[in-house]
């Protein structure tokens, strides 16, 4: 038999033939496969890298309350802004509720009515909002009495609540802190309209 | 010459292929439309010529210009090469042109292979590699569109990361692998760079080496070639129909040197993370029809509209040639296939109408007009990042200009001094921001106005004694 040609094999035998045409296929897969993984690896952003450290981004005094101020920070290390609404001079230790927002959930989720608590810590003394709409990342603006996206028209209270628009919940809350006088942020921890847990002060 | 040829064919023996393709027999009539993928391969040989150039002065990073902080280095290295470099701009304008140009024609090439229902067997696979080129395409224009790092592209480029998060189970992983991080930064610049560099070009060219083999193969399909259609007169390829082919691609090649000869490619304020200038996202052109479905659909139809459609929509391509087996290819006898296509044409046309008309004004900026601007805090920031790219040593001190002092502005330049102390209505400098000065531009040139409260500034510092404080 000339080299080359395939004898007439029943169907499931093992020949060597066949044996290195597999082998050929699980080498070739497997080196695909290294790459595939390695480049993934590679390009996925390590947990460090995805951290947000405690940053100053002001003095107390320096923001007004209830006047919304976008802020320069750095998020994962690049730059970002938050949006600071100070509600009141002091933190309340003896939290009572009184600043206890209720958002509303639009028409259109089919919730309405239903009044969801936030998390309370972050309409204290201050709110932390990110600067992207948590629709598709659109930078959105004050308007004095909320927040708009222009992108697809979301709007939002000035507690972060979402009322109109696309948006699939509130603002995306950053943790705050004050130390002597300063204000500090650090990552996000959830977004309004969820009750994450205290993380603040 | 023959002695060469003859020493290759003895080697390769092409020469008999490429006689025998350019001899071979055509249909006397032909429309222009049947050259649109030529077309598509001379724009995209546009795109690769003009985009090695680019490369060697484009510089992907976006990190500070050190001379001007506000601005990137990629930003910057835009600049020079629409201003610096000899024929800079015609190169940058050829790329931009030509990618918008390939998108119609790969499109309008599809639509006319649909109509003719050409992807019928045995084209099933050329049909195939055409669905994926037109993506490859849409791609290379997406990545392509954020390199320049300005506000527009910045900010489409947000927004049109961020959608991969509706992506099913791996959405969030899908967005931070392209991003870099959970939002658009200079990661996912160097990212899209070598995407667009690398990865789609062999893509696109391993896809279209797929696809010419097989017209190569098996010879365009014409009408004629459906069942009972009269048989046509033919001639040979060469010279006959290779000449019309020349024609439509000389056509192409005017219309690309005529929108590139006549209009600048857009470049408009360097990208601000912050977008403290309210400038407001819009896409590309040709994504504004996802753009506009979005404002009509609630939160929770976003993964519909933006991951189950589009993939419904490139399923159905693919699938086509499967589904529309008959043996007709009249359109006449293709109703409801032709029907279907021309809904869903009409109503991508319809979309982008209404998203063009629709975008929305820019909200107020959060920049606000200062008090007391100075020279070094306000106005000097405003000049490095917005004028000295021309009206600086960097920018060969356009009109004589050299903006990146105090004492170059104090100056002024070839038409005499630009500012005025104390009297802003008489400073060239604030006249020019507004376009209020006859014979002169409005700038910053090709770019829309500055935020009205840096305009202020502006003359604010100047009725201020335009000090060097």
């Amino acid at each position: 038999m000339h080299e080359g040609e395939e004898r007439a094999v029943p169907p499931g035998e093992v020949t060597r033939r066949r044996f290195l045409t597999a082998g050929m296929g699980v080498i070739g897969g497997v080196l695909g496969l290294g790459y595939l993984g390695m480049g993934l690896k590679y390009m996925f952003p390590p947990a460090p890298m995805m951290r947000t450290p405690w940053q100053e981004v002001g003095l107390v005094q320096d923001f007004t309350i209830s006047d919304a101020k976008l802020v320069p920070m750095l998020y994962q290390g690049h730059r970002d802004g938050v949006w600071v609404l100070k509600w009141s001079d002091s933190y309340d230790h003896q939290f009572s509720g009184k600043r206890l927002a209720a958002c509303t959930q639009p028409a259109l989720t089919g919730k309405a009515a239903t009044a969801e608590r936030y998390d309370h810590t972050n309409s204290n003394q201050f709110s932390v909002y990110d600067m992207h709409c948590p629709h598709l990342h659109c930078p959105f603006a004050s308007t004095g009495t909320g927040f708009a996206c222009p992108c697809h028209g979301s709007l939002y209270t000035l507690d972060g609540c979402h009322t109109a628009g696309p948006a699939p919940h509130g603002l995306y809350l950053h943790s705050w802190k004050v130390e002597a006088g300063k204000l500090y942020v650090a990552g996000i921890y959830g977004f309004v309209g969820t009750h994450m847990g205290d993380q603040n002060a | 010459m023959n002695g060469i040829v003859k020493w290759f064919d003895e080697r390769t023996g092409w020469a008999k292929g490429i006689q025998e393709y350019m001899v071979h027999p055509v249909p006397r009539l032909v429309s222009p439309l049947d050259f649109l993928g030529v077309a598509a391969l001379f724009l995209f040989i546009n795109q690769a010529v003009t985009g090695i150039f680019l490369a060697m002065f484009y510089v992907p990073s976006a990190a500070s210009y050190a001379p001007h902080p506000s601005l990137s280095m990629a930003y910057e290295s835009i600049l020079f090469i629409m201003y610096k470099v000899p024929l800079g701009w015609v190169v940058r304008d050829l790329h931009f042109w030509g990618a918008n140009l390939m998108v119609i024609i790969v499109v309008t090439h599809m639509l006319r292979v649909f109509y003719e229902g050409a992807y019928k067997k045995p084209r099933e696979v050329t049909w195939w590699a055409g669905v994926g080129l037109i993506l490859i395409t849409l791609a290379l224009a997406f990545t392509g569109y954020l390199l320049p790092w300005d506000q527009q592209s910045f900010w489409a480029t947000a927004v049109g990361t961020a959608m991969f998060k509706f992506a099913p189970f791996l959405g969030h992983w899908l967005m931070t692998l392209f991003q870099g991080a959970e939002f658009t930064n200079s990661l996912t610049l160097t990212r899209f760079y070598s995407l667009h560099m690398l990865l789609l070009p062999a893509l696109l060219v391993l896809l279209f080496a797929v696809h010419f083999t097989m017209v190569l193969k098996q010879g365009m399909s014409f009408i004629e070639e459906g069942e009972g259609a009269p048989k046509q007169k033919t001639v040979p390829f060469y010279p006959y129909t290779a000449f019309q082919m020349n024609i439509v691609v000389l056509a192409t090649a005017a219309v690309l040197l005529f929108m590139a000869a006549e209009y600048l490619a857009p470049l408009v304020a360097p990208a601000d993370p912050l977008n403290k200038a309210m400038y407001v996202p819009i896409p590309l052109w040709y994504f504004f029809w996802v753009y506009q479905f979005l404002k009509f659909i609630p939160y929770y139809l976003d993964p519909v509209g933006i991951i189950v459609i589009p993939g419904i929509a490139v399923l159905a391509l693919l699938a086509l040639p499967l589904l529309d087996r008959g043996t007709h290819r009249e359109a006449s006898r293709r109703k409801p296939i032709i029907a279907a296509g021309g809904l869903a044409v009409a109503a991508l046309v319809w979309l982008t109408y209404l998203g063009f008309v629709t975008v929305p004004t820019p909200l107020p900026s959060t920049l606000e007009a200062q008090a007391h601007p100075t020279f070094s805090g306000t106005v000097e920031p405003i000049l490095s990042g917005n004028c000295v790219s021309c009206h600086g040593p960097t920018g060969g001190n356009m009109a004589g200009q050299d903006f990146t002092t105090y004492a170059g502005v104090m100056k002024g330049g070839n038409a005499g001094k630009v500012v005025v102390p104390g009297k802003p209505d008489q400073s060239k400098l604030v006249l020019v921001l507004t376009g209020k000065v006859s014979g002169v531009p409005s700038m910053p040139l090709g770019r829309g106005a500055l935020p009205s409260a840096w305009i202020q500034d502006v003359a604010k510092w100047v009725q201020l004694g335009a000090k060097n404080d």
